[in-house]
């Protein structure tokens, strides 16, 4: 958390892909790590493949403002979430693409966010776990890898907590995974 | 923080809110961004053995809650502006039969079926001047998920207490934001006063509360409900007299109890040179704005709206301390900005601001108005 006290995310793509499923398991393990949260989604017909947009502000303290203002980290799943929602970052702006989707975009660099971290999250997905589910998941594990935002043990506790038994294992996996491709960035990852 | 917080959306908090406070009857017809509180209904109100209905229309829906609360239930329905247009007839006749219902809006934009899933606060005065004729109607205004859940309670308790509409007035981002909240606290209660006495009972005769004590339906009592002037007895009348002091007492039944009905909340108004009206979720923006112009030297205040009606001018300007310039920010064109108009005159500088593209007032967006506007 950085030191103003608050921590903003947001995440867009595709409606189906879980993002707002994945800012509400984020959003419930930091209460349970007693932090104030407030998660907000665009609302509306993307339930079925739509651009989607999800926002969690995280702090100690009481969140006046509830929505998200100056990201610390956006994620981006696909190009045209990106397009849609990538706008009002700034330096502060940690950028994740997923880059078996979507090529690096030309407008991001060194001016106008703190770095871009381009990981090939779905294609890995596929490869390593046989899956197409659990693109969200993985990407709770990478945004973890990156901040510890919080305890590892309590954001597989929120996870089981949305997950039906029988992908219990699967999504476990997923959070790994993401963890995962975060240290190994240096091989598979592009960074500016 | 408790360990007892839930991460509950607001649409969610109203339905808990309601539960608590003793809502067994649901009538409705889902309109977004009100939706999940009919489906959150339809589940819980069998769960807790109480009844829900899916209507053909809001002008039923409204009419249903109006039938069951006569009937001894606690009630709600959700709606949004268009289904909210249609309730305003059904408003009239709650007031003149003095229904105890509750009836939450939460604003989307624009007028007729406007944009259904973008935020706007423009549906203020349709909450006080909806349905004809002369009528008063208790309108809360919650700025949170936690307040969604309060003063959901709130408005059942008012209700039941002044035997009268209440409005939950939320919106479209409170109604979807989730927010961690505490429900294990017991709410405090209240219920409406019942007659004990058959033999000559007359459905409006009131004691000096002003507030009938209601007959259930169906509990043996001999009573009558019409939208017509009426007098004790229930029977209508057009004779002027019972009229005027009908329509007196429906005032006064709610201005005899300002105390009671009117909450604002209010952040360092004592020396603030500028200071901040506002409701509902455009509070959020306006507390984070008064942070930082603090944070910088300015003394900025705030008084939030937490009823929004009745509206009390001398409340009001109490509350307000001595800054002299007042800034409103709403989501629509300028409608609190009337009433605080109407407060001040030329005592103080009264600035509009005001946001009708779908979106919030970010607290930025305050601090470059005031900067614009060389406040």
């Amino acid at each position: 958390m950085s030191n103003d006290n608050r921590f903003e995310l947001r995440m867009t793509g595709s409606g189906g892909q879980g993002l707002i499923l994945g800012s509400i398991i984020l959003a419930e393990a930091a209460i349970m790590e007693g932090k104030i949260v407030t998660q907000s989604q665009v609302y509306g017909a993307e339930a079925r493949g739509g651009t989607t947009k999800a926002e969690l502000v995280i702090s100690n303290k009481h969140i006046a403002y509830p929505k998200v203002t100056d990201p610390d980290l956006l994620a981006a799943m696909t190009n045209e979430g990106l397009k849609q929602y990538g706008g009002g970052i700034s330096r502060k702006t940690e950028v994740i693409i997923d880059s078996s989707v979507m090529s690096a975009p030309d407008f991001l660099d060194e001016e106008n966010c703190r770095g871009l971290l381009a990981l090939p999250i779905r294609s890995t997905l596929i490869s390593r776990l046989e899956s197409e589910l659990g693109l969200n998941i993985v990407l709770l594990g990478i945004i973890e890898g990156l901040t510890a935002i919080v305890e590892v043990e309590i954001l597989r506790k929120a996870i089981a907590m949305h997950v039906k038994k029988q992908f219990l294992n699967l999504n476990m996996k997923a959070l790994d995974l993401g963890m995962e491709m975060v240290e190994a960035q240096a091989k598979t990852g592009i960074r500016i | 923080m408790s360990e007892k917080m839930v991460l509950m959306q607001g649409n969610e908090a109203v339905t808990e809110g309601a539960i608590a406070a003793g809502v067994r009857f649901y009538a409705g017809y889902p309109i977004t961004p009100s939706t999940e509180i009919a489906e959150i209904m339809a589940k819980r109100m069998p769960q807790v053995g109480g009844t829900f209905i899916q209507m053909e229309d809001e002008i039923a829906s409204i009419m249903a809650i109006v039938g069951a609360s006569m009937a001894g239930k606690k009630v709600l329905t959700a709606t949004s502006g268009p289904g909210f247009s249609l309730m305003q007839e059904g408003l009239g006749y709650a007031c003149m039969v003095e229904a105890p219902i509750v009836i939450l809006d939460s604003m989307r934009y624009g007028p007729s079926t406007g944009m259904a899933t973008k935020v706007s606060q423009m549906d203020l005065m349709q909450t006080r001047w909806g349905t004809h004729g002369d009528h008063w109607v208790i309108v809360l205004s919650p700025s949170s998920v936690e307040e969604s859940y309060q003063l959901t309670i709130r408005a059942v308790n008012l209700a039941e207490k002044y035997r009268n509409p209440v409005i939950v007035l939320s919106d479209e981002t409170i109604s979807h934001l989730r927010e961690p909240i505490d429900t294990s606290i017991s709410p405090t209660i209240v219920d409406r006063r019942l007659p004990t006495e058959k033999a000559g009972y007359l459905p409006y005769k009131t004691d000096e509360s002003l507030v009938p004590t209601i007959a259930n339906v169906g509990t043996g009592f001999r009573t009558s409900f019409t939208g017509l002037v009426h007098s004790e007895s229930g029977f209508q009348t057009a004779n002027g007299h019972v009229a005027e002091a009908l329509v007196e007492r429906l005032r006064d039944k709610l201005f005899n109890n300002l105390d009671d009905i009117i909450q604002f909340e209010t952040d360092r108004v004592e020396d603030a040179d500028i200071l901040f009206m506002s409701f509902g979720i455009t509070a959020r923006g306006v507390s984070e704005a008064v942070e930082s112009l603090r944070s910088h030297g300015r003394k900025a205040g705030s008084l939030r709206f937490i009823t929004l009606f009745p509206f009390d001018d001398d409340r009001v300007r109490k509350a307000a301390g001595n800054g002299r310039t007042i800034v409103v920010p709403e989501l629509n064109s300028g409608q609190l900005v009337l009433l605080v108009k109407r407060v001040f005159g030329d005592s103080r500088k009264v600035v509009p601001m005001n946001k009708i593209n779908g979106d919030l007032i970010s607290p930025q967006e305050i601090l470059s108005f005031l900067r614009e506007e060389n406040l």
